[in-house]
């Protein structure tokens, strides 16, 4: 809840705690006020009631005090909001390219990725694109979003300081699948993100780097889970215990499945084959309480070679790795 | 009892029939029928808006599929959006409380054009269907959310074009409706009917038609120009024809934010009068809650970008529109105060129609004070498009206008029917609106905050918390819901007879018989005092003369 990674996220929830305050302090009085007036004057102890026309004191005062609390809340807003337009000169480019229903990173080397890496302290200038409809590249945790809208070129600035994995949504409506359109932003230190970029490390150093960094994710220590993220696996899968929309992959340590099969409960032993079958044809069986969303076919969408990369990993790091 | 002759004398409009059957309605020119058959439509596309409303939340219980695929979900937000925005909240108050209420508040027989008054509710049918035939057609409902932004959709392959000039056709409706109440205001005030003598009731409705007359025209234009571009491919938004994606939103906004108050305005209208009625006292403040209206009305068409902080336009746009939006949120602000000081030192009767007025002060400042979190810059970026978003305007415009538009209900059933409601299953019901409103858009809030986006067919299982007291909120609400309008419909059969002036109040329409005569006055009263003078009255007298 509330995750924050920047600087300029604490000072965003520093605005709010100041609009929200102030907020909830008129809400009080308006309220309190109201019903103290409809218990107080109730009929039965005042029948007669006064007629006040107005009170010209007291309206000037409530017409300036307001709009003198608004505008402090524009300027403080303002102010921090500016960070996040105005380019630093050593900003380092990104290109962000959106399109239904997927994210892709550009790097000024030629780098292309589809989960984002960025280096902890440096700020970085997103140039957003679409190839397609409207859509919103939304880092919660850095409280920031800006539209990528086709034809034109968005910016947006960003500084992220704290190590650690962080969700990326796409936060504009782009059709069928709009809520599937999740990717992850890494962060890492400068000199791990230059070795990446400079291709001495790969995706997954930076992925096991984060891991054993930050809270959560430990399981990403334990082997090398790039394809999961290159097959979009991870979009349904967790590696670690959350829940998604498909179990998550350390549910395979529980040695048996509880599958559905033509309409009948029952229990598989996870293997090797049982992996490859639901990969290939996941409709046939489906884990109980997962009936309602199937999985997509992979069959004719991935490469033989790539199923049993996928088929041992899973084997080795999670149903022969009990941990 | 000079009422009660009256009333034997004169026929009320319901058992004045011009014609047979089912025609006494929809061919009479009678504004008090006009504006019944605008509640029995509104009150109808109401119920389908909130079945989908249930649907939605019930989907949202879990992570991933629970009742219906993602293409099914997006058409159900997309429908319940067009059904509650252009069928139930933006006609609302206006159509069926203005029509029935504008001309017997300012002393006259009829609106200046009852002709066109009865087009405008043809209008509104006819768009009302062209908005919802698309269920039944091939291609499937419209999926692109009611704001049907561009390139989408020009692109999706769902019927679009139908809904659309739904929304332009009813748009025509709002139109000749907005010109009828100007032109009323303006020519059939009864002798001695000043401005400043009119109810505020009249006065927000005359902001409201301003609003309706002069922006409704651009929402109208826009919608024939994506009809334009998705059936004739001619290159206006969309960039893969040569179009400009922002221009479009430009434009829908233009329209769309004024159209905030046109939802809006009609509702503070009617607290203003609900008030000043049970706590038996004038108003505080009357001109400046009268002025207020007319700023509202006018600073409302220059905050329009404010809905597009984060589509790429200039860093010195999202400055100047944010410090304007700051500045409209001030007359509301000021509405509200002048409200909680009419209460002071009256002496007040609390019946259903004043707990829904509190209600609706308590749920409105949250929604007006969260949108100063939508104005300021930096919070926006980070919550528009998201949950909070939702929360926000569902706070607004159902805590605000449907909960006003309840308490209306109640407080002119009597006037409207003859008969009286059972007040205390009406205030059984409050508790469960009140209730299952904050569980079902307070966690919205949290959601939108924590950074859950909406228009979002499946979520990230850390939000599912929050989703299920959420939609055990929607069934809390809906039962509340069912209470009262139950209530209402039984009353209508059961209900006793109502007096004439059954609250006390002092405006034109309690002056005369319950249901009122079918032309409203024997004769024209002449007006020689303010709205709101409850010290002529004592009792159960005259408030004309």
């Amino acid at each position: 809840m509330f995750v924050s990674a920047s600087n300029y996220a604490k000072n965003v929830d520093s605005v709010m705690l100041y609009i929200i305050g102030i907020s909830v302090a008129l809400l009080l009085i308006i309220t309190f006020a109201m019903i103290i007036f409809v218990i107080r004057y109730n009929r039965k102890k005042n029948p007669i009631a006064s007629q006040i026309e107005g009170n010209k004191t007291l309206e000037v005062v409530w017409i300036i005090i307001p709009v003198a609390l608004v505008l402090t809340m524009f300027f403080y807003s303002f102010s921090v909001y500016k960070e996040s337009r105005v380019v630093p000169p050593n900003a380092m480019n990104v290109k962000v390219e959106a399109k239904m229903w997927a994210w892709k990173f550009y790097y000024d080397n030629g780098k292309v990725t589809d989960t984002l890496f960025l280096p902890a302290g440096r700020p970085v200038k997103f140039n957003i694109v679409s190839q397609d409809v409207n859509h919103s590249f939304y880092i919660p945790a850095f409280r920031i979003k800006e539209d990528a809208v086709p034809g034109r070129e968005n910016y947006m600035v960003v500084k992220p300081e704290q190590i650690g994995a962080f969700d990326i949504a796409c936060a504009e409506y782009c059709g069928l699948n709009h809520s599937l359109m999740y990717t992850r932003v890494y962060v890492v230190p400068e000199k791990e993100f230059a070795q990446w970029l400079n291709g001495e490390v790969d995706d997954d150093y930076l992925r096991k780097y984060v891991a054993s960094h930050s809270e959560g994710y430990k399981d990403y220590l334990s082997g090398s889970y790039a394809i999961l993220f290159a097959k979009g696996c991870v979009q349904c899968h967790n590696i670690d215990e959350r829940k998604g929309i498909g179990p998550s992959f350390p549910e395979l340590r529980r040695q048996f499945a509880r599958v559905n099969v033509g309409g009948k409960d029952t229990t598989v032993v996870i293997d090797k084959e049982y992996l490859r079958e639901s990969i290939l044809y996941p409709e046939t069986m489906i884990v109980k309480g997962y009936e309602k969303q199937a999985m997509p076919s992979m069959l004719n969408k991935i490469k033989d070679e790539e199923l049993e990369l996928i088929v041992d990993l899973l084997y080795s790091n999670f149903v022969k790795n009990k941990q | 009892m000079a009422n009660g002759v009256l009333a034997e004398r004169l026929e009320n409009y319901l058992e004045h029939k011009t014609h047979k059957g089912i025609f006494a309605w929809i061919l009479s020119t009678d504004h008090k029928r006009i504006g019944i058959l605008y509640l029995v439509s509104m009150v109808t596309f109401f119920w389908v808006g909130v079945t989908l409303g249930f649907l939605m939340k019930l989907e949202m219980l879990t992570p991933g599929k629970t009742i219906v695929d993602a293409q099914t979900y997006n058409t159900f937000f997309t429908l319940h959006g067009i059904i509650m925005i252009f069928l139930f909240i933006i006609p609302g108050i206006p159509a069926v409380f203005g029509n029935f209420f504008l001309p017997i508040q300012i002393g006259a027989r009829d609106v200046a054009f009852p002709r066109l008054n009865l087009l405008s509710w043809y209008l509104y049918i006819i768009g009302g269907l062209f908005a919802i035939a698309s269920l039944f057609l091939q291609g499937g409902p419209i999926d692109t959310g009611w704001t049907f932004y561009v390139p989408y959709s020009i692109r999706t392959t769902t019927n679009v074009i139908l809904p659309l000039l739904g929304a332009f056709i009813l748009g025509f409706s709002s139109i000749l409706t907005g010109l009828n109440f100007i032109t009323t205001v303006h020519r059939l005030r009864a002798p001695g009917m000043t401005f400043f003598r009119m109810p505020l009731f009249v006065w927000a409705l005359y902001a409201t038609a301003w609003i309706q007359v002069v922006a409704t025209p651009v929402v109208g234009i826009t919608i024939v120009l994506v009809i334009i571009e998705r059936a004739l491919h001619v290159g206006i938004f969309d960039p893969a024809l040569g179009g400009d994606p922002l221009l479009f939103q430009h434009l829908f906004w233009i329209y769309s934010h004024p159209a905030v108050y046109i939802m809006i305005l009609p509702a503070m209208g009617v607290v203003s009068e609900i008030i000043p009625t049970f706590a038996r006292r004038t108003i505080f403040g009357y001109k400046v809650i009268a002025f207020s209206s007319l700023a509202i009305a006018l600073i409302g068409y220059f905050v329009w970008a404010h809905h597009m902080f984060s589509s790429g336009m200039s860093n010195t746009s999202r400055a100047v529109f944010s410090l304007l939006t700051f500045l409209v949120a001030v007359p509301s602000g000021v509405k509200v105060f002048n409200w909680v000081a009419t209460l002071y030192k009256g002496s007040i009767e609390l019946r259903a129609p004043l707990i829904y007025v509190m209600m609706f002060i308590f749920l409105f400042s949250i929604g007006g004070l969260t949108g100063l979190v939508l104005g300021s810059l930096a919070t926006d970026v980070h919550v528009t498009d998201t949950y909070f978003v939702v929360a926000h305007f569902h706070y607004v415009m159902f805590g605000g206008t449907a909960i006003i538009l309840f308490a209306a209900l109640h407080y002119w059933f009597p006037k409207m029917f003859g008969k009286m409601y059972y007040e205390k299953l009406a205030i059984w019901a409050t508790p469960f609106i009140f209730i299952g409103f904050n569980m079902l858009y307070f966690t919205m809030f949290i959601l939108g905050y924590n950074g859950m986006p909406r228009r979002y067919w499946s979520y990230l299982p850390e939000y599912q918390t929050l989703h299920i007291i959420s939609t055990v909120g929607s069934w809390i609400l809906i039962a509340g819901l069912a209470i009262m309008f139950g209530n209402l419909i039984y009353s209508l059969f059961k209900g006793k007879p109502a007096e004439a002036n059954p609250w006390g109040g002092v405006t034109l329409e309690w002056q005369i018989p319950s249901p009122p005569p079918a032309e409203n006055f024997e004769e024209i009263p002449v007006v020689n005092h303010g709205p709101y003078d409850f010290s002529i009255i004592n009792g159960n007298s005259d408030g004309k003369s």
